[in-house]
């Protein structure tokens, strides 16, 4: 399968922040999640293929091309909604389009007060009086109105409310029944990722912990909720992390390795992501790091 | 570039029409004193002032994060910047020239204050702008008081020289200052695109 999105050994030291031996892909027609803490490493990962940052070391392929080399022409293809708005406060959806007119070579302006309508932006009011709602989905009208084929999202759903994250997940579900379209997209609101993924990038403290098709992460883990004596009978291999409760122990397990009589519930993504940055582990306790490979 | 070049427009578009206003007040008390300087000094200022307001914007929004992911060049930031310098330069420095047309300073003290003024303007602009592309516009409108001191210094300065040890006239001192302007503009360029490219945003 072609890569949109193709990073290997990815290495960057900031002052108090490392990201290290970064390698992840986004295949052609998938969405790639990343999930992690805040500070974790994924708006400095998606910076770096932005090359807003330079990396200290790794590559970096970007429709298969590095990206440093990427022409205005191929940049304008990718998207990116960055985490804050970056678009001039003073100015109004007409000033906006009069600019993004010389910036991008496929700008269409239909498309872009389309959006606008549909998102209910108001044409004559300056950015600086949106809300913050309004100003992500303005970061994505311009996104979605230059015919990109990648989008690349920071945080894209940060600070808004229910409805107006759903919003935005509608425009990506449309924008991805394009086969030829791809989407990366980092959020430490699980849930949206959960709902809008193919693949699920985990990074925690600058590295990769797993990266794993969704689908193959809800075979791979279940939630095994039982006493602790009954938790510590259990081969440790199976047990990926544990939290004891009032009433028990909840322990994330690997399915294939419990006996097939006990009852497991459904890991949802954000239940892996806690057991492991926040569950205690067995002393011989599995790894999950993920077994996907880029397909070059 | 252009797109960078309007929405720079677009955002100190205010400001424009308003140190217009103000050159043109020095304009006038010029030619009603007939004294250069006073026009002079002002557009001084004003060709600087205009790129780092322009940055000024551009930090309070993160423009530049979008227009890098957007497919603008870190080169072609810098040189916008400069353009629109130039842009607001040019006219303002050109205007000046109508005082030569007064006969009362149709000589070439007056062509010689232009272009030692206009060539003091270029080099504060030339320092101004490596400044605040380095150290953010906070601290580049805070030493651009002292950046605006030395090139007049360094203006007056060489025109004294030359004149003391009588290598030119006061007219080919003048140019050489503008020359050196002109220089420094681009020996600016090529600083501030190295500051760019080290970057991270």
């Amino acid at each position: 399968m072609e890569n949109s999105v193709e990073i290997n050994n990815l290495q960057k030291r900031l002052k108090d922040f490392e990201i290290k031996n970064i390698s992840l892909c986004v295949p052609r027609g998938s969405v790639v999640g990343l999930i992690g803490e805040n500070g974790a490493g994924k708006s400095t990962t998606i910076k770096s293929i932005l090359e807003l940052m330079r990396a200290d070391a790794g590559s970096i392929k970007v429709f298969g091309k590095s990206a440093s080399m990427l022409t205005r022409t191929e940049k304008n293809r990718i998207g990116a909604v960055l985490g804050e708005t970056c678009l001039p406060e003073n100015f109004t959806l007409r000033d906006i389009n009069d600019v993004m007119k010389h910036i991008f070579s496929n700008w269409s302006e239909s498309l872009f007060f389309g959006y606008a309508t549909q998102f209910s932006l108001p044409k004559d009011q300056k950015v600086r009086e949106f809300s913050r709602g309004m100003r992500q989905k303005l970061s994505l009208a311009i996104a979605l109105s230059h015919g990109a084929e990648l989008l690349i999202l920071d945080e894209p759903t940060s600070g808004l409310d229910p409805v107006a994250r759903d919003e935005i997940l509608d425009m990506l579900y449309d924008f991805m029944q394009d086969e030829r379209h791809s989407v990366l997209i980092s959020s430490h609101i699980v849930s949206d990722l959960e709902k809008l993924c193919d693949y699920i990038v985990f990074i925690h403290e600058g590295a990769i912990i797993f990266e794993e098709e969704k689908d193959v992460l809800y075979e791979k883990y279940g939630i095994l909720k039982c006493s602790e004596q009954e938790l510590f009978s259990l081969d440790p291999s199976s047990i990926v992390a544990y939290r004891r409760g009032e009433f028990g122990a909840g322990a994330l397990v690997l399915r294939e390795k419990v006996p097939a009589n006990l009852f497991l519930e459904r890991a949802s993504i954000e239940d892996i992501m806690l057991y492991y940055l926040r569950g205690e582990r067995t002393t011989n306790t599995c790894g999950i790091k993920g077994v996907r490979k880029c397909s070059v | 570039m252009f797109g960078v070049m309007l929405k720079d427009i677009k955002n100190v578009r205010g400001q424009l029409l308003y140190y217009a206003a103000v050159v043109a007040v020095f304009f006038a008390i010029g030619i009603i004193l007939k004294n250069v300087y006073f026009y002079m000094g002002a557009i001084i200022f004003v060709a600087a002032v205009l790129p780092i307001s322009a940055l000024a914007y551009d930090e309070k929004d993160n423009w530049d994060k979008f227009a890098l992911a957007s497919g603008v060049t870190r080169g072609q930031l810098v040189i916008a910047r400069y353009v629109l310098g130039i842009v607001a330069f040019v006219p303002f420095f050109g205007v000046g020239f109508l005082f030569f047309v007064m006969p009362a300073l149709r000589n070439t003290e007056t062509l010689s204050s232009l272009f030692v003024f206009g060539g003091i303007g270029l080099l504060a602009m030339s320092a101004a702008l490596p400044t605040a592309f380095r150290l953010g516009v906070e601290k580049a409108r805070a030493a651009y008081t002292v950046i605006l001191a030395c090139a007049l210094a360094f203006g007056i300065g060489i025109s004294l020289l030359f004149a003391r040890l009588g290598i030119a006239s006061g007219l080919t001192a003048a140019s050489v200052i503008f020359a050196l302007g002109i220089v420094g503009l681009l020996i600016s360029v090529r600083i501030s695109e190295a500051i760019y490219r080290a970057k991270d945003f």
